[in-house]
């Protein structure tokens, strides 16, 4: 480990190394050991602040059992599962969320088929337009977002170019198609939500049934499929195939409420869809913030708190600067 | 604790020439990051202590010669064999009716240990509160309830490198706030 430059990292190295050694289902290998001599030995601090936390540590485990099972009630406890998602009062709802590459909405939006009768809706970073559509389907667009919709005599076109979208759609015979990059997303008189995040796309159906069908971008995820209430359907392209999961879906509608839900989810792209509502861009330094995974609730109102804490759950540093907010890896 | 005494073991037969100063070298440079390894391992400075002093009586009649550096080794590996062997005693003698509650209870606190206050435990409660969940549960379950973190792991479906992060950060963090409380 590299010499600290505070009081809190070298507590924090400290600490680290007491959650290694400690570790009686461990082996602490040659090489570990060479390694805590050389930071034990490396500064007289070190070795202070190793046995202040060992003795927290233990003082805490020989805690009486009034105390011990106190903490335990209070922050052990495994969480209830929550109620299964909660039907939409609305008949038919469909949230699309997007997070399509510059260039690709540039291609889009040049293609041929939108150019007579489409219309171009777009918001900024922040901000949510509602819309009125003219076939009376409503669309909440989400933040730093871009809609093209096209409505031709047999179908209803719409293509999410960007960012995130809330559709209430109004039933009528012509069908109503959602095109998200790599899928496509047809309505069968549904709810559902979908969020592209550069080739990676996610649907959650919260209400009825969707159809999903792989575009040319996707050829290896094989046919079409069907998916029902409370399914939650993810293509990853690193994979090239789909995967099926239960998910209370309404959470993944937070965003309307200020609330931007993430499920095991890599923490690049948590960053790419949390910069559509930071007036400071998020920005990872380093490949391994792919690897790394995020599970919770982001409050754009509250990002600075976010962002404080989000040291303590992932190993991160977070640097915030006049401009952009750099995050980098420590492990 | 005093050095190995020379004297004693070079009266020893069983004591390489030379052997002794070695380890006397070894003493001064690493007791104190050898009785903090114990010690983080058995939970228990006393028998840290007997421990070490275990290994450096079993260096002494080592054998084979060999390098400082390998000494070194040895050393860890004698102390780390020794606890290994301390804990499996202990939790033989741990199986006890309190475990129904703390399943993974392998190291049973020794008598020597200076339990934390009642105060001391409301204040880490306090600090806990100022984490995020995840992370907070993780320490109590490890910490307190004395779950391994590959069960946790297996549970929670994040890796136990990750949660032996988040166990860290809030040791740290309860830490600090003990500190600043103290010298408020």
């Amino acid at each position: 480990m590299k010499a600290v430059d505070s009081e809190p990292e070298r507590l924090q190295q400290a600490a680290m190394w007491w959650a290694r050694l400690s570790d009686k289902h461990r082996v602490a290998s040659a090489d570990e050991i060479a390694a805590w001599l050389d930071w034990a030995a490396e500064d007289q601090a070190n070795a202070d602040a190793f046995e202040r936390v060992r003795a927290l540590a233990s003082g805490l485990a020989a805690a009486d059992d009034a105390a011990r099972r106190s903490l335990v009630a209070e922050f052990a406890v495994r969480p209830r599962r929550r109620q299964v998602a909660r039907a939409f009062a609305l008949a038919a709802c469909v949230a699309v969320l997007a997070l399509a590459g510059g260039h690709a909405f540039k291609r889009l939006a040049m293609a041929p088929t939108l150019a007579p009768q489409s219309q171009h809706y777009a918001t900024t970073v922040g901000v949510h337009r509602d819309i009125a559509l003219p076939d009376g389907s409503q669309v909440a667009l989400g933040a730093d977002s871009q809609l093209e919709t096209r409505f031709g005599a047999d179908q209803r076109q719409l293509q999410l170019q960007r960012g995130e979208a809330f559709f209430e759609v109004a039933r009528e015979t012509r069908s109503f198609v959602v095109d998200a990059g790599p899928l496509q997303v047809r309505a069968l008189g549904t709810a559902f939500n979908v969020r592209r995040t550069g080739p990676r796309v996610t649907v959650s159906v919260t209400h009825g049934r969707v159809r999903i069908a792989p575009t040319e971008a996707a050829a290896g995820a094989g046919g079409a499929m069907e998916a029902v209430a409370g399914q939650r359907v993810s293509y990853d392209p690193l994979q090239g195939r789909f995967e099926v999961s239960r998910v209370e879906v309404d959470r993944m509608l937070g965003w309307r409420n200020d609330r931007l839900e993430f499920i095991d989810e890599p923490l690049d792209l948590v960053l790419a869809d949390i910069n559509r509502y930071s007036p400071r861009p998020l920005r990872g330094t380093e490949p391994t913030l792919a690897r790394l995974r995020f599970t919770g609730t982001v409050r754009p109102s509250q990002l600075e708190g976010w962002l404080a804490a989000l040291p303590d759950i992932l190993p991160l540093r977070v640097e915030a600067g006049p401009d952009e907010v750099v995050v980098h890896a420590t492990e | 604790m005093e050095p190995p005494s020379a004297d004693v073991h070079t009266a020893d037969a069983a004591t390489p020439p030379g052997r002794a100063e070695a380890v006397t070298e070894l003493f001064r440079r690493h007791n104190r990051a050898l009785v903090g390894f114990l010690a983080a391992r058995l939970d228990s400075e006393a028998e840290a202590q007997e421990v070490a002093q275990e290994a450096y009586v079993r260096l002494l009649q080592l054998e084979q010669p060999g390098a400082a550096g390998f000494l070194r080794a040895y050393l860890f590996r004698i102390a780390a064999n020794l606890a290994v062997d301390r804990l499996r005693r202990r939790s033989v003698r741990a199986r006890a009716p309190m475990n129904e509650l703390f399943e993974e209870w392998l190291d049973t606190p020794t008598p020597d240990q200076r339990a934390l206050a009642d105060g001391e435990v409301r204040q880490v409660a306090e600090a806990l509160r100022q984490l995020p969940r995840e992370v907070s549960s993780v320490f109590v379950m490890h910490v307190i309830e004395g779950r391994s973190l590959q069960r946790i792991a297996r549970e929670t479906g994040v890796t136990d490198r990750m949660l032996r992060y988040r166990v860290a950060r809030a040791l740290a963090h309860c830490r600090q706030y003990l500190d600043g409380e103290a010298s408020r």
